[in-house]
């Protein structure tokens, strides 16, 4: 093992845990203080941000600050370095403490404001907003961190060298997995470590509490803090999204070849779309069924071993004679996929467990409530935006998903991601491009049929 | 709620059932670019009407999830026909056992290991004469190649190491990186950064310089001469494989002219057959892979 290679990692990775924390924490003060379509856009420029294929971002940044980017000639400084890939990485990292830190926020009262009315600006951040947000703060640092850590795509295009590509020169080169395993287990053991300090934490999701309205913070956050806070979320969201976007969809040849594109990957974006949907269907249901079991807090693990290591133990246990209606089909991308996300699930889950009144859990006990009457009048009511968060973050990161499903893919599974991954190594830019927006468009779909649910479920209180 | 769970459970069973039937058809497992591959085996299906179900790489393993694969499945074989774009690891599978015994390995198309260089920097007259020019002053930081643990770059350097012996090769490499050349995840990366200008000259596959001034790039490209290396599509028969006879049916067809001339056409081969650049012996070179690998991984990546 090279330990060099790992204190590269370490010293790319508490940077970047660091940037993404503060900016987060920035703009979820902003999220949190505006209101109306300003505070939509911050939002969806968050889940697009995370979103965003790794690629895309770097060759974003290339072109303004390569050694013949457009802001080179102004602004010297050098991408292929750690700070370029640590500047990188948190650009595409922030909005995951942000999200987290917006969830501790909304747990601010008008109560709790109105018990000191002469609180404002600074001090209300110091005595008030920064103890709040602290613990979200700290665990969303470390899943940075450990994101961080494990990420190759962006030191690899920028020149610093990590870890993670010891893990794959063994994979890629001996086919000696019990070598690649040896890597394999201390990428999952660094952010396993991590997350085993956040255990028992709980941790604050934006869906917990409406929190006190945007104009009330507003109002006591001063125009000094204010201005500040909307100048960096303006910045970030910009640099983020608007950035690597428009490099996207700026380019004519994105729009010439999107239509060859669908008819080409048509299999592979209903795929795609079903694959991601029925796993995260899958492992939210499997999830709440298993809220009690606090030892399958283990599942973690499969969540930061190396997707390709699973593959290769789903192939030892299933690659069997008589098994192959499972592994000659779908259902072993199910099974790769429900067994990589299902920790987010179960977890996912009871948080939004946690989040229900108790006292009411136990009159529908007593009243004796049918299970779907309680699901109906007590879990949809009191969890079900946890419910779909934790099904929404499962879906988007099934979407992106290749390495769980690089060596189990059934012949006419392939995935869009697949395909983009493909094309990309060949050079098909164009169709990468169109690719990828279909991607970003199927990952925005069910943001657009909750909306218009939401629209179709207000409409009668209207008439 | 028993007939809700019985129908759910059928349901379930018949998504998960649902592709997993094979019927009269061939299982190919295929590097070849799918951009390419996908409309050859296409109109292998209209021709004869056997299904290709078709497994494609991805860069996302470094195009290297097939052999895994393969490996991993050796046991219990799935794959009828491996078709790969290039030679090298298809001989790994060869010493694997993993291929058919007493079937060759057959071969067809190639593509070559050029330069690449951004027009608007260099001209043709000014690419070095051979690979250790490369250590000159001249060309420092100026030189991108793709990390050479991996892919056609892995196996061209590795190549080398059998033409010129380890220690002048070790030398080379060292020498290479002490020239600041920049090593990146890929030969399309390559290009990208020549292309952009990055970087003046770089060391890529025919093919991908193909796919760059496909895209408008500012580039040309150059086979390496002495060098250089040929890398011809390979096709391996997967010992135990469920479909043998198909197997060899769609074997024939990929090498037949009128896949040659699309494939040539589409950019995924040379037009021209590429000029010799002396025989491998991939045997040894297998057998060296090991050591050549710890060798490259001490000197790129340590």
């Amino acid at each position: 093992m090279s330990w060099g290679l790992l204190l590269n990692s370490l010293a790319l990775a508490v940077p970047v845990a660091l940037a993404a924390v503060v900016v987060g924490w920035l703009v979820a003060l902003f999220i949190a203080s505006s209101r109306g379509w300003v505070r939509w856009v911050a939002l969806c420029g968050a889940v697009v941000s995370l979103a965003l294929p790794p690629f895309l971002v770097v060759n974003a940044w290339l072109g303004l600050l390569g050694n013949v980017g457009v802001l080179k000639p102004w602004l010297p400084l050098d991408i292929y370095s750690y700070g370029g890939a640590a500047w990188v990485l948190a650009l595409m990292l922030w909005p995951l403490p942000c999200l987290m830190c917006l969830g501790a926020l909304k747990r601010l009262t008008a109560e709790l404001l109105d018990a000191e009315p002469g609180l404002s600006g600074w001090p209300l951040v110091r005595t008030l907003l920064l103890p709040m947000t602290l613990p979200a703060a700290l665990q969303s640092g470390l899943i940075v961190f450990a994101l961080a850590f494990n990420n190759i795509a962006v030191p690899a295009i920028l020149q610093v060298k990590v870890f993670p590509a010891q893990f794959w020169v063994q994979f890629s080169t001996s086919y000696n997995f019990a070598l690649a395993w040896q890597y394999g287990w201390v990428l999952a053991a660094v952010p396993l470590g991590l997350l085993l300090l956040l255990r028992g934490r709980s941790v604050a999701w934006p869906w917990e509490s409406s929190g006190v309205s945007g104009e009330v913070l507003r109002g006591r956050l001063g125009q000094a803090l204010l201005v500040s806070v909307t100048a960096v979320a303006g910045l970030f969201v910009g640099l983020s999204v608007l950035l690597p976007l428009g490099h996207l969809i700026f380019d004519a040849r994105t729009w010439t070849d999107i239509l060859d594109a669908v008819r080409a990957g048509g299999q592979a974006i209903w795929n795609s779309f079903w694959y991601s949907a029925a796993t995260a269907t899958l492992v939210s249901v499997l999830g709440l069924a298993a809220v009690r079991w606090t030892g399958l807090r283990v599942a973690w693990l499969l969540f930061f071993l190396p997707g390709v290591l699973l593959g290769v133990v789903l192939i030892f246990l299933l690659n069997r004679p008589g098994l192959g209606w499972l592994y000659g089909g779908p259902g072993i991308v199910l099974l790769a996929f429900g067994l990589r996300y299902f920790a987010l699930g179960w977890e996912g889950m009871r948080w939004a467990r946690a989040s229900m009144d108790a006292d009411l859990q136990t009159l529908t006990d007593l009243v004796g409530l049918p299970w779907w009457q309680r699901w109906r009048h007590l879990v949809l009511r009191q969890a079900g935006p946890a419910l779909a968060a934790t099904w929404y973050v499962v879906y988007l990161l099934c979407l992106w998903d290749t390495e769980t499903l690089v060596l189990v893919v059934p012949p006419g599974g392939e995935t869009l991601a697949l395909r983009v991954f493909n094309l990309l190594h060949y050079g098909h830019h164009a169709q990468v491009n169109a690719l990828c927006l279909i991607l970003l468009l199927l990952a925005l779909l069910p943001l657009a049929a909750w909306a218009v649910f939401g629209l179709l479920k207000k409409k009668p209180a209207h008439d | 709620m028993s007939d809700w769970l019985k129908t759910a459970w059928l349901i379930g069973v018949s998504l998960l059932a649902g592709c997993s039937s094979s019927g009269d058809s061939v299982t190919v497992y295929t590097s070849q670019d799918q951009v390419y591959a996908e409309p050859i085996l296409q109109r292998f299906e209209q021709e004869t009407g056997v299904r290709v179900r078709a497994v494609y790489d991805s860069e996302a393993v470094k195009t290297v999830g097939l052999i895994n694969r393969l490996i991993a499945e050796k046991n219990h074989p799935r794959c009828d026909l491996f078709w790969n774009n290039e030679a090298f690891r298809t001989h790994q599978l060869a010493a694997r056992n993993v291929l058919a015994a007493g079937v060759p390995i057959e071969s067809f198309g190639a593509r070559t290991r050029q330069w690449v260089w951004n027009t608007n920097q260099i001209g043709r007259a000014e690419l070095p004469p051979n690979l250790a020019a490369l250590t000159n002053a001249q060309w420092r930081g100026k030189v991108v190649i793709a990390l050479p643990l991996f892919g056609s770059t892995a196996t061209h350097f590795q190549v080398l190491r059998q033409r010129w012996g380890a220690a002048r090769w070790q030398a080379w490499c060292r020498a290479l990186l002490a020239n600041g050349v920049m090593t990146v995840d890929g030969n399309s990366v390559v290009v990208q950064l020549v292309g952009r200008g990055e970087v003046a000259l770089g060391l890529t596959d025919s093919d991908d310089i193909r796919a760059g001034l496909r895209n408008g790039l500012p580039i040309a490209g150059q086979p390496l001469g002495a060098d250089g290396l040929v890398i011809r599509n390979t096709l391996g028969h997967i010992r135990g494989a469920p479909r043998p006879g198909l197997a060899k049916r769609l074997a024939k067809f990929l090498q037949s002219p009128t896949v040659r001339t699309a494939l040539a056409k589409a950019g995924a081969i040379d037009s021209v057959e590429a000029p010799a650049t002396g025989e491998v012996a991939w045997p040894s070179l297998v057998e060296a892979n090991e050591l050549a690998v710890s060798e490259l991984q001490s000197i790129f990546l340590d």
